[in-house]
């Protein structure tokens, strides 16, 4: 079989289409490394700026009422991730910072997309993008005729007639193909860990990660090796099985997630901005709002709390009830916004499951969705960010209005709170969550590329019985 | 008439065929024999225009095939080695394909008469030709020649894999057309069918034409001496 | 020749399954994409619907309560609720700024799926800084929708590549390339008009597909007579390119495997290779500035104007004295001192904000001249244009939104500093948006620059073929 693969990658270097093909992958490979590696820097310097400035724009701040400093509020950003330099994922496409303010939970603003013109719809040039949409091409163009060129060259009688087992025979054409991309995606990989491991102030970076990403990739160029040999031992001439299996690098790569948006988008519908904003507001209405005294549910929790301290008026309550009242219609509102927000995750969860139930047709779906995952730039992790900054909007209101309970005397006005309180406040963080928790809810992901890798191989192996 | 005059043809340092001189008058048959390479078949695409001579001149019918490409050609008929036709059309319908694009207009009925003087069976005439035979679509190939009224006819080892039925057949027409006054030319490995049908044969190495002889004047046995002694003569050298 | 030609090229191509499979994969892609790209606009039409139905709410409401006033009676509601004040109404009463979908809205997603379509600019709030992006699945904006215009740009090359790849070398390895040289024809003319009788073919087949879909899903973009010949001159453009690409392919190259993988390189190059590497160059040589950045400027801004709030509505008086005149000074206290603060944050963020315009421009720039090079972002840019749903309609939305802003506050801020009440007569009279699509097509210029590029190509490339009418290399 060595032999086999030998004289396969022998006739493959002396073949001129396949270096032309690697120099020119590995130029777009270098311009989406440089450009990348630039944007990577600039980006991270820049979030670490906009942090620093951002909290000491809040720690400065002119001395106010906290709930006027709820008002004035504060940003959370989001951390650049190291292995986004590898897979953008959605990045361009949601923003990376929540203004975080009393009564309001605020979407992430400002999507690179929205500040690019319509070209960046046909992709940018990453690394992923090379590697996912690129190298299975390369695939192509050396497996394409690893069967048809011995039929066509009336070859294939002649290895027939020799003692060679085909089962072997195919193997060593299946390793053939396989193997140069091997090389290439693994020079990638390190070359990428390299850089990143190299490069200042990075954030999560871990081999292992990347050594996941590696094998992820790893695993679905030995499936379209897989598919692409296998055409050719269907074909009949070379043509037919180029065609063939760009047909289906189309089908994988294009139209199936295309059409998985369009079936996502009947199945499971966004709400639009306006439409969710006014169900937000109508169950806000039917609550607690803490600036206003007057309606019933206010009146109710004043009786609630009334009969819990055992007291007759608020004046004999042991803290400020304005501000515990403030942290009430907050933590109503903060349950309104969950509950909308989660039915609104809900859809893109729905959404997001219709591509991948769409995996069957396309091993691509599943790679797309579990590089972005490792990669910490996928949709679920901008998610898990909003949730993060959710909460920390909860804390800093906690925090506030806390101080206005405990601290201002009743019916007290003109009550400040100065720079030494607002430095208390504990500062954002947001760490992404582990390979393993990324892995684990990655497991249907998982399950169909391992199906698309079993199942051709299975059929590769009788059909090389067969022919 | 095929003339050919001094046609030398070469690839840089290589020579494909050197100082060729022959003439086939109207009604012979021309058989140039000859190991692979020996320059038969560049000799007929020089005729056919395919590849434009180094030096020397080739003419059909007395016209400069390099000068009047299109005009000699609607005067000849190539049969290549393998002569293929369209297959999903029936023979009826290459026929009439290839006789218009020669400027010809002829309807069913005389290309069937065509068909069937060029020996194809009149149940093959309306089947498509993706399941002839070689032998059948020679014969396609013979017909398209008298439909165009070729005076010319240039055949690239015609027999060669053909039955020995299919050959005897396809010998027969050869003899048919040379009684009609057509020039023919035909590059051949076969001594056998050279001797029995042309009335002139050429023998070829490296591009030159060694020996010129009439078929008359010469019986099988010597022709395939003299043929293995050019040969066995290319070898030592 | 040429009937001849034209009689049996069809009878060829009915008689091999090539011209079913194209006929069926066209007729299902174009369908399937145009029911697709109608049931987003008419999804857009229906959120359309449902704000304009709960603005109707509203505003009965509005018109009811403001009936209530005139009859001289004092309804119980909280003093910032009422709607005889006009600040009130302009808060909370907001027009609606729709964005209608054009009538060729379903050709091309293009930006559509990321902005809002209606906006409700209120009286006082950052009008100039409004975000238009509507909620969205990124995923969606990740993999594109299966539309038209992918249809068109991506898919009909590669059918166009199937059809035509081996149309010369496909004769070269039957054998009967041989045959057809003995012919007395110029076999360059013969080659060109087989072209020339798939490329009518393709063509029609395309436009009748299309207008057959658009006759099932959306009649109305029937009547868009000027529109639809620009996107059927603008796709028989297309598809002239790469018929002239698979031309010159066949010429030089003549041998169906490497005939398709050139096509194939071709393809990749302009329709992904070259939009993405413009794309991530361009983002490299204008970078759009960080927006992180642009909020720590903004609230610096807020920050320092906070501390001279005082300060500054001393200096907006004194340039608008007329709306100091009215004496209930502690009432008026605070919107002067709103839109004063409002208006200097306005002015100093300004700049800041042109600076996004300016590199956008830069960007866009830099793709009307690199167009040229890829085809495929030439159509992009002719089919947004022609759907209505390019980034420029898209700016152009965002600007007349803000004029409208603009507009509204004009129509109620005097009202408040003369102290007037908004009335049922000033409901009737308020200033309405109608969104005006301003932007040019410029689909007849694309059309023109791609048959330009396309002949170009034909004769530069291909001259030394077209010259040498025998076309002798092509036979051995």
């Amino acid at each position: 079989m060595k032999n086999i693969v030998l004289k396969e990658l022998k006739e493959l270097i002396r073949d001129g289409r396949f270096k032309i093909a690697s120099i020119i992958l590995l130029v777009l490979l270098l311009i989406a490394t440089v450009t990348g590696v630039n944007q990577y820097k600039k980006n991270t310097e820049q979030y670490s700026i906009s942090k620093t400035k951002e909290r000491n724009i809040w720690e400065t701040q002119s001395e106010k009422n906290p709930h006027s400093a709820a008002h004035y509020g504060t940003y959370a950003f989001k951390p650049q991730f190291a292995l986004s330099l590898f897979d953008y994922g959605v990045t361009q496409y949601t923003g990376s910072s929540i203004f975080l303010e009393a009564h309001n939970r605020n979407e992430a603003s400002f999507s690179e997309a929205s500040d690019q013109t319509s070209l960046a719809r046909f992709g940018t040039l990453s690394i992923n993008f090379v590697l996912i949409y690129l190298f299975p091409l390369i695939i192509i163009l050396i497996g394409y005729n690893a069967y048809t060129k011995e039929f066509e060259l009336k070859t294939f009688t002649l290895l027939k007639s020799q003692s060679v087992h085909p089962v072997k025979l195919a193997l060593g054409k299946w390793l053939a193909t396989f193997l140069p991309i091997l090389l290439l995606t693994a020079l990638v990989f390190i070359t990428t860990g390299i850089i990143l491991s190299n490069l200042q102030g990075v954030a999560f970076f871990s081999w292992m990660s990347l050594s996941v990403l590696f094998f992820t990739y790893t695993l679905y160029y030995a499936v379209i090796t897989t598919l692409t040999v296998l055409i050719s031992m269907w074909s009949k001439s070379s043509g037919v099985s180029l065609v063939s299996s760009l047909v289906i690098w189309v089908l994988f790569s294009f139209i199936t997630p295309k059409i998985a948006t369009n079936f996502a988008n009947s199945n499971h519908p966004y709400p639009s901005k306006s439409e969710f904003a006014s169900r937000i507001a109508e169950d806000k209405q039917k609550g607690l709002d803490g600036h206003n005294p007057w309606s019933k549910a206010a009146k109710q929790l004043e009786i609630e709390t009334l009969k819990e301290y055992g007291v007759d008026s608020i004046s004999q309550l042991p803290f400020n009830y304005a501000g515990y009242r403030m942290q009430k219609g907050e933590e109503f509102e903060a349950q309104v916004y969950d509950k909308h927000y989660s039915i609104l995750n809900d859809i893109a969860v729905n959404q997001n499951q219709t591509y991948k139930n769409l995996s069957f047709i396309s091993p691509f779906v599943p790679i797309r969705f579990l590089s972005m995952d490792i990669a910490n730039t996928s949709n679920n992790l901008h998610w898990k960010f909003t949730q993060a900054a959710e909460a920390y909007r909860l804390e800093k209101q906690k925090f506030l209005n806390y101080d206005i309970k405990d601290n201002m005397k009743v019916g007290e006005r003109g009550y400040t709170m100065g720079a030494d309180k607002f430095k208390k406040l504990p500062k954002f963080k947001f760490t992404p969550p582990l390979l393993s928790e990324i892995l684990s809810e990655n497991r249907q992901n998982i399950l169909f590329i391992a199906l698309w890798l079993v199942l051709p191989f299975i059929g590769l192996i009788m059909t090389s019985k067969k022919i | 008439m095929i003339t050919t005059k001094n046609l030398t043809k070469t690839y840089g340092d290589f020579t494909a065929v050197s100082n060729l001189s022959f003439t086939v008058n109207e009604g012979e048959i021309l058989c140039l024999l000859g190991a692979n390479g020996a320059g038969k078949s560049t000799t007929i695409n020089m005729l056919l225009n395919f590849l434009d001579p180094t030096s020397g001149t080739a003419q059909i019918n007395g016209l400069d095939v390099t000068k009047n490409a299109l005009k000699t050609k609607s005067l000849l008929t190539y049969i290549p080695e393998n002569l293929m036709l369209y297959p999903t059309l029936t023979a009826i319908e290459n026929l009439d394909y290839f006789t218009k694009l020669s400027g010809k207009n002829f309807n069913t009925n005389n290309l069937k008469s065509f068909l069937s003087e060029a020996g194809l069976q009149n149940d093959a005439h309306s089947k498509r030709v993706q399941n002839f035979s070689k032998g059948m679509r020679q014969k396609v190939g013979i017909a398209l020649a008298i439909a165009k009224q070729a005076k010319v006819l240039l055949l690239d080892e015609p027999t060669s894999g053909l039955d020995p039925k299919s050959s005897n057949e396809f010998i027969n027409l050869l003899t048919q057309m040379k009684a009609n006054n057509v020039a023919i030319l035909m590059a051949t490995h076969d001594l056998f069918r050279a001797k029995e049908v042309s009335t002139h044969i050429g023998i070829m190495r490296s591009g030159v034409l060694q020996n010129y002889i009439e078929t008359a004047n010469i019986s099988l046995k010597e022709l395939e001496t003299t043929y293995l002694d050019i040969m066995n003569f290319q070898n030592i050298s | 020749m040429f009937s001849n030609n034209l009689l049996y090229e069809i009878k060829l191509l009915t008689r091999s399954k090539w011209l079913l499979i194209l006929l069926v994969s066209i007729a299902m892609l174009f369908a399937f994409a145009t029911f697709n790209g109608k049931k987003n606009v008419d999804k857009r039409l229906n959120d359309i619907t449902v704000v304009k139905k709960e603005l109707q709410k509203r505003d009965s409401v509005l018109v009811e309560t403001l009936k209530v006033f005139e009859a001289g009676k004092k309804p119980d509601m909280p003093y910032w609720q009422k709607p005889n004040e006009p600040m009130t109404v302009g808060y909370q009463y907001p027009r609606l700024a729709i964005m209608k979908p054009q009538e060729l809205s379903f050709l091309a997603t293009g930006q559509s799926d990321m902005y809002t379509h209606f906006k409700s600019p209120k009286v006082y709030g950052n009008n100039f800084a409004l975000d238009y992006s509507e909620m969205v699945n990124p995923v969606q904006l990740l993999f594109g929708n299966f539309d038209l215009a992918f249809v068109i740009i991506y898919i009909l090359p590669l059918l166009i590549i199937t059809f035509t790849y081996n149309i010369l070398s496909k004769e070269k390895e039957l054998g009967t390339l041989k045959l057809l040289g003995a012919q007395p024809i110029a076999i360059m003319s013969w080659l060109l008009q087989k072209l020339a009788i798939r490329y009518v073919i393709i063509t029609l087949l395309t436009w009748i597909i299309v207008l057959l879909t658009m006759l099932l899903f959306s009649v109305n973009a029937l009547a868009q007579v000027t529109n639809l010949i620009g996107l059927f001159l603008i796709i028989a453009a297309y598809v002239l390119f790469w018929f002239v690409a698979a031309f010159i392919v066949n010429v030089k190259i003549n041998n169906s495997s490497k005939n398709a993988l050139a096509l194939i390189g071709v393809w990749l190059l302009l329709v992904m290779v070259i939009p993405a590497t413009i794309n991530q160059i361009g983002s490299a040589l204008y970078p759009t500035p960080s927006r992180l950045k642009m909020i720590n400027e903004i609230r610096l801004i807020k920050k320092e104007n906070e501390e001279k709030q005082n300060e500054i509505m001393n200096d907006y008086l004194r340039t608008h004295p007329e709306l100091a005149q009215n004496n209930d000074e502690q009432r008026f206290g605070f919107w002067h001192n709103y839109f004063a603060s409002e208006k200097v944050m306005e002015e100093k963020t300004k700049p800041l904000l042109n600076d996004y315009d300016i590199q956008l421009k830069k960007q866009q720039h830099l793709i009307s001249t690199f167009k040229y090079i890829s085809p495929a972002i030439l159509m992009q840019q002719a089919l947004n244009n022609i759907s209505g749903t390019s980034e420029k309609h898209y700016n152009d939305y965002k600007k007349q939104v803000f004029e409208f802003s603009v507009r509204w506050r004009n129509y109620l801020v005097p009202m408040l500093f003369k102290n007037e009440k908004f009335t049922l007569e000033d409901y009737s009279s308020m200033p309405q948006f109608n969104y005006e699509n301003r932007i040019k097509n410029e689909v007849w210029f694309n059309f023109i620059a791609l048959t330009l590029i396309s002949l170009l190509l034909f004769f530069v490339l291909g001259s030394k073929h077209l010259k040498d009418k025998s076309a002798k290399n092509l036979f051995l």
